[in-house]
């Protein structure tokens, strides 16, 4: 029963006892009309509610700004409606593109309704679960109302950027060719050693010059083996280091750069397992090939800045998850404390980089250029380099990131090789 | 939608303009400009897009003009008139509501079947409701207190199993 219809039966009722009151049956007369009304409504009063939802996603994964159609049709499968309003309940975060969410039709036994748009929005796992309907008398006094379930989901993948192979030395790599130079002699492509000439080396691969200088030995080149490696991404999603100004998060850039260095490294054949640090960890095991690029990037859709006691520091990274000797990768804005804890993973055995957002690079962007933001910019400036040379020390790769750089650029810069010059000055005292 | 607007027009027209004529000829000529006051307030947020402070403000003037035809009819105004207030006032209620609720939604299927189908409903409504009423007028009947009140006692008793029935469904 909607508010017009208690409307309508209070006038009736007032207009009947105000009759009788004053003995006037003119006045009564008077609510005649409005119970006629009233009574052809209640025999037009809507059936009970049997409509069921079909909803189908154009793509069930799109990129940020992508739109993705969403196509519901609603089938009426009980008495025939003379109105019934169908609105689809879009999941929030979501914005409509083109296209309506809501329709108003007369639906016949078996008889459907499409609505059918198109929606867009933030980096976000989505759930689509109900339909609202409203079945309506023909007077709209009476209404059903009804949640008609059509599930469906959509996925927001974080934006990826392509990215040039990153050189990575892990200690330990697995049996399969690859990419990553594996510390071992064999075929390859870079030189590794000089040794005796064995039986079955080929021709080509015996040094002359090295057998010139012995009169009865002769010398082979051995090349270093190229193979793939197990590579855990570890995101830090924890609240306190989250920068959020006008222009974003920073953690956005996080999860982008994640997911870049994820399809990076799954491209080139390597096993990527992921780590979500944050309110939570939840984990991706290690894995290879595009199901496993589809499960990171839906974990990275899925990411999102928390906070709890426990992970407030980096000491509880369970590093099991990750096999030994293995490559891990962090990628967060670093905090004191994450240094010792970085430098530990490091003794442990395993490879460590750091990509590092800049922080403050990203807040100074919001912030307005007076003499204080300046001095309290180079503090802070100095406190991260400090923490950033600390890592080094401990023999951690580094890539400070500032995000409004392209992160392809900053890792080839920060990873590349220096020349014998520059690395012989960075030596003297 | 075609004829709804301006059906709307003529049913609110006629409501105030009969409920006016009713009430003047009474010398009640005092009550006027509040319909007048009501009836612009409505057609002015309609013609602005408004509809849903139309529909709120048909809610207003049709609980107005029913008033007012009960008064009129206490100080002896013309039946006929009062009922054809109280009729046109229903009519253009409703209307207006209808109009808010195909406005309200950009997309309205088959919007002229709805419509039809609509108009017969509400012309049903309307006519019988005024034969009803008007046959209702001509009878005269004298009924003692303890009839009154036993159907006084009688409608509020149904007038709250209804509203109890209706609410538990």
């Amino acid at each position: 029963m909607t508010g017009r219809a208690t409307l309508l039966i209070l006038l009736i009722a007032a207009a009947f006892l105000l009759g009788l009151a004053a003995l006037n049956g003119s006045i009564i007369a008077l609510a005649l009309p409005l119970l006629v009304y009233l009574g052809l409504a209640l025999l037009q009063r809507p059936e009970a509610i049997q409509l069921t939802g079909e909803r189908s996603v154009g793509a069930d994964r799109v990129a940020i700004g992508e739109p993705a159609t969403i196509r519901l049709r609603v089938t009426n499968d009980g008495a025939p409606l003379s109105e019934v309003r169908v609105e689809d309940v879009v999941a929030p975060g979501l914005e409509v593109a083109s296209g309506q969410t809501s329709a108003l039709a007369p639906l016949a036994t078996g008889e459907s309704l499409t609505l059918e748009y198109a929606v867009h929005g933030p980096r976000g796992a989505y759930r689509f679960k109900h339909v609202h309907a409203t079945a309506l008398d023909g007077f709209g006094l009476f209404q059903r109302q009804a949640l008609i379930p059509a599930f469906a989901s959509l996925l927001v993948q974080p934006a990826t950027q392509r990215l040039r192979p990153i050189p990575l030395r892990p200690p330990r790599t697995r049996g399969f060719a690859g990419p990553i130079p594996s510390r071992q002699g064999g075929s390859g492509v870079d030189f590794f050693a000089v040794r005796e000439y064995q039986l079955g080396d080929r021709l080509r691969a015996v040094n002359w010059r090295a057998s010139a200088r012995h009169d009865d030995r002769v010398f082979s080149n051995v090349f270093e083996q190229e193979r793939i490696a197990d590579i855990g991404l570890i995101l830090d999603a924890r609240e306190q280091n989250d920068v959020r100004t006008a222009h974003g998060s920073l953690f956005e850039h996080a999860v982008q750069a994640a997911a870049s260095l994820a399809e990076a490294f799954l491209d080139a054949g390597n096993r990527v397992g992921l780590l979500v640090y944050g309110s939570g960890i939840e984990g991706v095991f290690p894995g290879y090939g595009r199901v496993q690029r589809d499960r990171l990037l839906r974990a990275l859709a899925r990411a999102m800045v928390g906070h709890h006691f426990i992970f407030e520091k980096l000491d509880r990274l369970p590093t099991r998850f990750f096999p030994a000797q293995s490559q891990i990768v962090f990628v967060g804005a670093l905090m004191n404390d994450d240094v010792p804890v970085l430098g530990r993973l490091r003794a442990l055995g395993y490879a460590v980089l750091v990509i590092s957002p800049d922080p403050i690079a990203f807040e100074l962007q919001a912030l307005d250029a007076n003499i204080r933001t300046q001095y309290a910019a180079r503090i802070a400036c100095a406190e991260r380099r400090l923490n950033l040379q600390a890592l080094r020390r401990h023999g951690v790769q580094v890539v400070d990131w500032d995000v409004s750089l392209p992160l392809d650029a900053a890792i080839h810069t920060a990873l590349a090789r220096q020349p014998a010059q520059r690395r012989l000055m960075a030596r003297m005292p | 939608m075609i004829w709804t607007p301006r059906l709307l027009l003529a049913a609110m027209s006629v409501a105030l303009g009969a409920l006016s004529l009713g009430l003047a000829l009474r010398d009640a000529a005092i009550f006027i400009p509040i319909f007048v006051v009501l009836g612009a307030a409505w057609a002015y947020s309609r013609h602005r897009g408004r509809y849903g402070l139309a529909a709120a403000l048909a809610n207003l003037t049709f609980t107005a003009v029913m008033a007012g035809a009960a008064i009129g009819l206490l100080i002896g105004a013309l039946s006929a008139l009062m009922l054809l207030s109280a009729v046109g006032a229903l009519a253009a209620w409703d209307l207006a509501h209808f109009e808010q609720r195909m406005r309200a939604l950009a997309r309205v299927e088959r919007a002229g079947d709805i419509e039809r189908r609509h108009m017969r409903w509400l012309a049903a409504a309307v006519l019988g409701g005024a034969a009803l009423a008007g046959l209702a007028l001509t009878i005269r009947a004298t009924l003692s207190f303890a009839v009154v009140f036993a159907l006084g006692l009688l409608a509020a008793l149904a007038l709250s199993w209804t509203v109890s029935a209706l609410r538990r469904e």
